[in-house]
């Protein structure tokens, strides 16, 4: 009984000293975990603005390998027309949870803005963080001196009187405005040229008088504007870089191609990736429409490039060594070779330009059978759009925030 | 009998009580005040992470845009990079860009269509740099040309688009020896501003060291605290680096040669501190390594 008294009557601290222990324990607990977790969302927004920012950076990258014919498509930005190129959301390979977007404006015929917009997301697609940047870019082009059909460093030696070489401007047959937005020939003149122009000699003679037209003159001999440079730069770009360029074709040396025609893939587009497939050329009923806006560079190595018979493409051909067309070979747009040519046979047809560099055509023949070569402002121009590559502007590169 | 009834403690029993409590009490304020200045050393550090993070996050932002100006008539190159040290470093830092909407056929005024993005609107302490076309055939010859901008409205009209207005001296021929006109000027190019800023360490009011940033644009005399405190000894550090990767001596490396800059920041506590809850207390420091590419030097 007393005992039991004594129980009830005692007095201790030691629950008040507990809770208070607890209490203690537990703001430093908190305050550990509070400064801990300040941390760890500080270090988390540091390393997602991070993951942003190189979104963003990927997104520049894409830009700038974007189809050269996708920045021609893109129209002058104006107020009145503020039509941009923008890709919604482009994901970043191996990742879902940073993603870009992209808004392109041209500034002018050459210049553009390029403005990504690089975001870190959540799995659940919350936007954790997300920075800017701006590229300008530059879709150069080379400029490549044409003011003649054929242009040339030493006489040609022509051979019958079935090929014809005409500076007068004109569409490849079957061609329209629709093919060409840089604009039509012009009908006056103006955009006329002279069919051979040479640093020498051009080689005619008043028999080849009939085959050879142009204005303001058949032929020009002489031109002291024409220098090895013509073969081989061309303003932005030089020969080399023309061939270096990624996506060229290779054609290798001393192999005879024959019947070399556009491609196709398995989804019915035009399979730029295929060796053999030169672009279309032709626009009659048997062209394969999907490759008509595909302008190759398409570079000849080695000693010599001979084209037998059924080949056909458009585009810029680079040969290092010797051309030689033996029939049946049809292009569009600028054949660019660093030796000699030789075109024979019959049903060699070039529209566009041809430039060669080589000292010593005067081989018999070097231009016979029923060749012919016809001048081409709108051919050119598309093969040399084709291989535009966009280019970075000079301190072009700003953070946007 | 009442005397006799009660039972109290014994002196003994009191005295046995009070030791214990007092020694409980005496452990308990050890635990507490070490937990304390635990937490407060936390707080402190964490302080002071965030500074250096700051720090390693500002510097690179500004130097990243970096980019050098070249003369097209002499080949010579000219870089944002002013002046360059180890402990110091003043550049042309990038603030924004815009777009021209129009241009006065004299050259004396130039509209921006807003916005122009970036870091912040322009200012009349900026400097301007117009992107001039020169042969649209070729890149090789395009510049960014400095206006020298006398006035700047902010509150124009390009139509009915609101517009800065930048009044200009005639840019008839750049420093660079690139003559400017309304031909290779066109609407819709981009103009360029920046600041130039100084950035370095220094000591506050406080008697505290710190990562400072100076606006020389702006003719600001002194810095402003950007982070920190940092380490009163080498606190901050640049270290310069070529096309090469190969790191440069500062006091006599050409500006221009610059491709990559290394950033290391030492941060400090602001007051002493201890993590560990035990003496001795002192500040505790932070080290941090940042390298940024200098994005606009890379295509020389």
């Amino acid at each position: 009984m007393r005992f039991s008294k004594l129980r009830n009557d005692e007095q201790g601290m030691a629950l008040i000293l507990a809770v208070f222990g607890l209490v203690v324990i537990g703001a430093l607990v908190a305050g550990s975990f509070f400064v801990g977790r300040v941390e760890q969302i500080s270090g988390y927004n540091t390393t997602w603005a991070s993951q942003a920012g190189e979104a963003a950076e990927a997104g520049l990258g894409y830009a700038m390998n974007l189809d050269p014919v996708t920045y021609e498509a893109i129209p002058v930005w104006t107020p009145a027309a503020p039509t941009e190129y923008v890709t919604s959301g482009s994901g970043i390979t191996g990742t879902t949870s940073m993603v870009y977007t992209d808004s392109v404006r041209r500034l002018n015929q050459t210049v553009f803005v390029v403005r990504s917009t690089g975001r870190r997301v959540s799995a659940g697609g919350q936007v954790l963080a997300t920075q800017s940047l701006a590229q300008m870019i530059r879709l150069a082009k080379p400029t490549v001196g044409v003011n003649a059909a054929v242009t040339v460093q030493d006489p040609i030696k022509f051979n019958g009187n079935s090929f014809a070489v005409d500076g007068i401007n004109a569409y490849p047959t079957g061609w329209g405005a629709g093919d060409c937005p840089s604009g039509s020939p012009q009908g006056d003149n103006t955009d006329d040229v002279v069919g051979i122009r040479s640093s020498t000699g051009t080689g005619m003679t008043s028999a080849d008088e009939d085959n050879i037209g142009g204005f303001p003159a058949d032929a020009v001999s002489d031109d002291p504007t024409i220098t090895s440079a013509t073969f081989r730069n061309f303003l932005d770009y030089t020969y080399n870089t023309l061939a270096n360029q990624a996506g060229v074709k290779i054609f290798a040396n001393n192999t005879p191609y024959n019947g070399v025609a556009p491609v196709i893939d398995a989804s019915a587009e035009c399979d730029k990736t295929a060796a053999f497939n030169l672009g279309e050329p032709r626009r009659d009923a048997g062209a394969v429409t999907q490759c008509y806006g595909y302008f190759p560079i398409v570079h000849g190595t080695g000693a010599k490039l001979a084209f037998a018979s059924g080949t056909r493409g458009q585009g810029i051909l680079l040969v290092d060594g010797d051309l030689e067309l033996v029939g049946g070979f049809e292009w569009a747009g600028l054949i660019i070779v660093r030796g000699q040519m030789k075109v024979t046979g019959t049903g060699n047809k070039i529209t566009g330009a041809i430039l060669t560099e080589g000292v010593d055509i005067a081989t018999a023949g070097s231009v016979g059978g029923d060749a012919e070569v016809h001048f081409s402002r709108c051919a050119i121009d598309r093969a040399v759009n084709g291989a535009a590559q966009p280019a970075p502007v000079s301190r072009g590169w700003a953070q946007l925030y | 009998m009442t005397m006799n009834t009660r039972r109290g403690f014994t002196l003994v029993e009191l005295l046995i009580v009070m030791v214990m409590l007092a020694l409980i009490g005496a452990a308990l304020t050890k635990i507490l005040v070490n937990s304390m200045r635990v937490s407060a050393g936390q707080m402190v550090q964490a302080e002071m992470q965030a500074n250096v993070r700051t720090g390693g996050l500002v510097l690179p932002l500004e130097l990243r845009e970096v980019g050098f100006d070249s003369n097209i008539t002499t080949g010579e190159l000219t870089s944002d990079l002013e002046q360059i040290n180890a402990s110091y470093i003043q550049f042309r830092a990038g603030r924004g860009f815009g777009a021209t909407c129009d241009l006065a056929a004299d050259l004396k005024e130039f509209r921006i269509r807003k916005p122009a993005y970036g870091m912040r609107a322009p200012q009349i302490t900026d400097g301007f740099m117009v992107y001039v076309e020169n042969d649209p055939n070729q890149g090789a010859d395009d510049q960014w040309v400095p206006l020298v901008v006398t006035a700047i409205n902010p509150d124009g009209l390009c139509g009915t688009d609101p517009a800065y207005i930048l009044t200009t001296a005639t840019p008839t021929v750049s420093p660079l020896g690139v003559a400017v006109t309304a031909a290779n000027v066109f609407v819709g190019g981009p103009i360029r501003f920046y600041e130039v800023m100084r950035f370095g360490s220094f000591v506050d009011t406080d008697g505290l060291t710190y990562l400072g940033a100076r606006s020389i644009s702006a003719g600001e005399a002194s810095y402003k605290a950007v982070a920190g405190p940092i380490a009163a000894a080498n606190g901050v550090e640049f270290r310069y680096y070529d096309r090469n990767t190969t790191q440069l001596d500062a006091s006599i490396a050409a500006p221009i040669t610059v491709r990559s800059i290394e950033v290391l920041l030492t941060g400090s506590t602001r007051t002493t501190a201890t993590l560990a809850g035990t003496l001795p207390r002192g500040n505790r420091t932070m080290f941090t390594q940042t390298r940024v590419a200098l994005r606009n030097t890379l295509r020389h």
